[in-house]
């Protein structure tokens, strides 16, 4: 399993933003997240999209687990469908970020927020 | 030997208690006899046992010393210690003594002196009729003595007491008598300054009072007395906050707090900060309460302030809940009530179980909100403002499972106490609460009324406040008046029924922008630093006069069911009806002085909203209509409306997930399988969008070339023109702006005149962004002489903010951020240094077009009140007639290709459409590029040229 850096807008763009964005290879494919502050109070919000690889492979409807490591105490889930987006607000922290597409399950550990 | 120190009650005390008769007599000067007093009097505030001690055995050297008049006066001072240490009945027996010993005397001052001390203890007993013939008694011995300083002394004290019994106007008269005979002592001044700034709030005097404190705030300061002017300035600054004069009150409450922090008075501080997070919240700035509310809880209870610790626990929790972190909000409240329990507060802990039951219902447990309500009721059994809002949350629990008698009744009981109260806000939710009512009951009519006049109410407070986020925030936290009569009037059909819900979507819609454009509402210092004094006295009045009239309205000071209450009541009711009447006059007055434009700012009407429209272009308003999307279809044929065009909830996904489409696109990598891939999850997660909110209404866009789209909610900053159809992209089809609001639609139309001036080319670049400046070069070179450049060194901020005054199109290629939280830190970077959102909102743009060609700055936050805040509203605010802004970080080379296709149709067509240029851009740009990250990032805000 693989993981990207976040990216940065530095060069080639008239901004200095910078976002989270985390990509990780797994066996039902690549999943793409988005970690970003939500706009109530000390939440952030995580935007996923679980791409097929094959992409001729539909993804299942399934569930999205996010359930803390250590420290907090904020399990939450959320449900996606055929298209494989999802997003979650929660608090900082670090998680195990799980993933059950139809029968299949993958588990990400680490995903840290905040 | 015996020497006299400097405190000559230390030396005393080292005597033996035979020894200190003969020490008085031998020291019997009114130098030491006024040390003792002094010494003794600060003594109680230090260390009131000995103090109590310390006065007994005065009177026993006294005695044996044998001067009566020494005596006499020792006799007063131990009734003040008494009366310090809450011994009132004591306090009088000595007081007794004294007054005939001096009776005795026959001198005037030592009667006066006695009389002057009994006011406080006999106060304290409930004695009033006593306390004010002893303190008149005071006054006229004083007079017969001719001592000044010590009638104004008197008049001061019979101030307080008439104060206490509800006789402001009596206490008023005495607090002004007693200022002459204090010349000089700038403390005494302050203090009676202070005390007749309060007797005019009683007054509902609001600006009187004003003055008053920030008089006793002055002579406090002279004084250097710290901790007294922070107490005052803390107090001017919760006036200010009830008038709705944000900046101005946190100006106070932030001073106030330093003081008392650099006094080391860190409990002070913190008590000033919970209050400023009650103001805050009470207007809904819920973000800014729930720093200021958790920071002073935890400082209160360090110092022990519990009292003050439960309101600031209060305080977090009702904005938690407002903010639905429901844990947290309840965490605060069970704190708050338990220590409000232990305090023995009742008034606290019905408070904290009001909102703990909102909380419960929040999470859907109803039974449980009934149990806590029940028990909140009985805690809060006095008719106050507490009570109201648990009788209606008790109707709203009862109706809410079926009980509508019982649910009629408890609304019936809170209209009885908001009436008792006068208090506007509580009839406000009282009409609410009835509408919902008439509504379960298939009663639509009558909720229609109800509705009405619960938004009737609201108008009138929301249009007493004076700041514009004060009231962008108080609309949000009202939305519900405003949605559920949109709903109601479009469920019963009748002829209305449109109009009532187009007014009504529009008055809670970006209304506070709109009152920035109409300048109704902004009166701001460069108002009153310029113009003629005529103009600047009416703006001054008016700024007055709405912010004692908001004051009225958010009222909320009275906890009992007293006379005093009642007389106050009726005071107030005068006032706000006087207040109305001014209000309406000054407004008329400010309205036919051309530079203030209209100053009442009413949303378009229907008519109006037509006339913007043609046979070729149409606008598409949304809204939000309770957990539904719904839209105005205007047209020159009139308006259609659709209430449900679809579920919220699906929409706030599917919108979330189209966006998230755009943010993937952004700097990826589009060539490809993988570029193949993210373009179809863009084209179906824009399809998603398209079925949900533009499938429904379809039909109405048949035959259109243009349209504008008002957005509502998650809409806002929603690229439109991607809209997928299955087929092709939205803007494909058609050219598009946005517009916050029809109302500001039709202002930027009448104050607009796209055509006028030149235009003018910044290009600020650097080596991350390199094409910037290549872009305008290109764009001045494209548009010949009648184009100026300004590139890198030259473009600086006043020559910016000069072209933009100027109302030239003005295209700026630049670095843009979004800055800090705060939406109006956003910026745009020119050479000398970046602008912010918050220098343009102060702006008059007369008229410009603007073009911002950078990153994000289009973005902003959105606000309750159904309004984006950031660099786009700010501009708009200006009066520009058009703006172009991205909401994307924006990719420097597509950008200036963009940006060179937008400009040719600007040139090519003459008439500066900004929506028809950036549509024909992006139709042009989708050809190279087709993921909508590259092409659909940028939107034109305003209507066509």
């Amino acid at each position: 399993m693989a993981e990207s850096e976040a990216e940065d807008f530095e060069f080639g763009y008239r901004g200095t933003g910078q976002r989270e964005r985390l990509i990780f290879t797994s066996e039902i494919g690549e999943i793409e997240l988005d970690i970003s502050p939500s706009s109530v109070g000390n939440q952030y919000v995580i935007r996923c999209q679980i791409e097929p690889d094959p992409p001729s492979e539909r993804i299942a409807p399934g569930e999205a687990f996010l359930v803390p490591v250590a420290g907090v105490d904020h399990a939450r889930h959320e449900s996606f469908d055929e298209s494989g987006f999802f997003s979650i607000t929660t608090i900082a922290g670090v998680y195990d970020l799980t993933i059950v597409s139809g029968a299949r399950a993958v588990r990400l550990a680490g995903v840290e927020i905040g | 030997m015996n020497t006299v120190s400097d405190n000559p009650l230390d030396t005393l005390r080292e005597l033996p208690a035979n020894d200190r008769g003969p020490w008085l007599s031998a020291h019997a000067d009114e130098t030491v006899r006024h040390q003792i007093g002094q010494h003794l009097q600060a003594l109680c505030f230090s260390d009131i046992g000995e103090a109590q001690s310390t006065s007994a055995w005065l009177i026993d050297a006294a005695d044996a010393f044998g001067d009566q008049p020494f005596l006499c006066r020792m006799l007063c001072l131990r009734a003040f210690v008494l009366s310090v240490a809450n011994q009132f009945d004591d306090a009088i027996r000595s007081l007794d003594r004294a007054r005939d010993l001096a009776e005795r005397l026959g001198d005037p001052k030592s009667q006066a002196g006695v009389a002057q001390t009994a006011v406080q203890p006999l106060v304290r007993l409930g004695r009033y009729r006593e306390a004010i013939e002893s303190a008149e008694r005071a006054i006229s011995l004083y007079e017969e003595a001719g001592d000044a300083t010590a009638v104004a002394r008197a008049h001061s004290n019979l101030g307080v007491v008439h104060r206490m019994l509800g006789h402001a106007e009596q206490a008023l008269t005495h607090f002004d008598r007693a200022l002459p005979g204090m010349e000089g002592d700038q403390g005494a001044i302050a203090q009676v300054q202070s005390n007749r700034a309060e007797a005019l709030l009683d007054l509902v005097d609001f600006q009187q009072a004003e003055q008053a404190f920030r008089s006793a705030l002055s002579s406090f300061q002279q004084a250097e007395m710290t901790r007294a002017s922070a107490i005052v300035g803390g107090n001017l600054a919760d006036l200010l906050g009830q008038q709705g004069r944000l900046s101005e009150s946190m100006a106070f409450f932030e001073r106030a707090r330093t003081a008392f922090e650099e006094g080391g008075a860190e409990g002070d501080a913190a008590r000033l900060e919970s209050e400023s997070a009650e103001v805050l919240s009470a207007v809904g700035l819920l973000s800014e309460a729930a720093q200021a509310a958790s920071r002073s809880a935890e400082v209160l209870l360090a110092h022990g302030l519990r009292r003050e610790a439960a309101r600031a626990l209060l305080v977090q929790g009702s904005v938690a809940r407002r903010q639905l972190d429901l844990p947290l909000a309840m965490d605060s409240l069970t704190r708050a009530a338990a220590i409000s329990a232990e305090l023995g507060w009742r008034v606290g802990v019905g408070r904290a179980n009001v909102e703990a039951a909102r909380v419960t219902l929040d999470q859907g447990d109803l039974g449980q909100a009934e149990q806590i309500l029940e028990d909140a009721l009985r805690d809060l059994s006095a008719d106050t403002q507490d009570r109201a809002n648990a009788l209606l949350l008790q109707a709203e629990v009862l109706r809410l499972t079926d009980r509508l008698p019982g649910a009629a009744r408890a609304a019936f009981q809170a209209s009885e106490v908001a009436e008792k109260l006068g208090s506007l806000p509580i009839r406000t939710r009282v009409a609410y609460e009835q509408a919902l009512q008439a509504e379960a009951e298939g009663d639509l009519e009558s909720a229609l009324s109800c509705l009405e006049d619960a938004l009737g109410a609201a108008e009138r407070q929301r249009g007493a406040m004076q700041s514009d986020r004060a009231r962008s925030a108080w609309t949000g936290g009202n939305r519900q008046i405003y949605e559920d009569l949109c709903d109601i009037s479009l469920r019963l059909r009748s002829a209305r029924s449109v109009e009532i819900a187009f007014n009504s979507v529009e008055r809670a819609k970006s209304r506070s922008l709109l009152e920035l454009l109409q300048r109704g509402t902004i009166i701001s210092d460069q108002h009153l630093a310029s113009g003629d004094p005529d103009t600047i006295e009416l703006l001054q009045r008016h700024r007055q006069t709405r912010g004692e009239l908001n004051a009225l309205y958010s009222w909320d000071r009275m906890e009992s069911d007293t006379s005093q209450a009642e007389r106050t009541r009726l005071t107030r009711e005068r006032r706000a009806d006087e207040l109305e009447h001014q209000l309406t006059h000054l407004e008329g007055r400010l309205s036919s002085l051309k530079q203030n434009g209209a100053v009442i700012s009413e949303p378009i009407s229907l008519d109006r909203a037509v006339s913007l429209t043609s046979d070729r272009s149409l606008i598409v308003e949304y809204f939000e209509c309770r957990d539904s999307l719904g839209a105005f279809v205007i047209t020159p044929q009139g308006v259609t409306a659709i209430r449900r065009v679809c579920d919220l909830g699906v929409l706030a996904k599917a919108v979330e997930a189209a966006r998230f489409q755009i943010d993937r696109g952004v700097g990826a990598d589009h060539s490809g399988e993988r570029g193949q891939r993210l373009l179809a999850r863009a084209v179906r997660a824009f399809g998603l969008v398209y079925d949900l909110m533009v499938r429904p209404i379809q039909e109405a866009l048949e035959g259109a070339e243009r349209c504008v789209f008002v957005p509502a909610g998650c809409l806002h900053g929603f690229p439109f023109g991607a809209l997928h159809d299955g087929e092709s992209w939205l803007v494909e089809r058609l050219t598009m702006t946005v517009a916050p609001s029809v109302s500001v639609l039709g202002a930027m139309t009448r104050t607009g005149s796209p055509v006028r001036g030149g235009i003018r080319v910044v290009g600020v670049g650097d080596a991350q962004a390199p094409e910037i400046e290549a872009e305008a070069s290109a764009i001045a070179t494209l548009h010949g002489a009648e184009c100026e450049l300004m590139l890198g060194s030259k473009a600086t901020s006043d020559r910016v903010f000069a072209d933009l005054r100027a109302g030239h199109t003005l295209h700026l290629a630049c670095h843009g951020e979004l800055g800090s939280d705060d939406p109006l830190s956003a910026r745009v970077r020119l050479a000398d240094r970046w602008i912010t959102a918050r220098e343009l909102v102060t702006l008059d743009l007369n008229g410009a077009c603007v073009i911002l060609s950078c990153c994000d700055v289009g973005r902003g936050r959105l606000q309750s009140g159904d309004e984006l805040f950031g660099m786009l509203r700010s501009i708009l605010a200006g009066g520009a007639s058009g703006v172009v802004a991205g909401f994307w970080p924006a990719h420097d080379a597509t950008t200036k290709e963009l940006m060179l296709r937008l400009h040719a149709t600007l040139h090519a067509d003459r008439r500066r459409d900004l929506g028809q240029a950036l549509s024909d851009a992006q139709r042009g740009l989708m050809k190279t590029d087709p993921h909508p990250s590259r092409w659909a990032t940028f939107s034109a805000i305003g209507a066509e040229s």
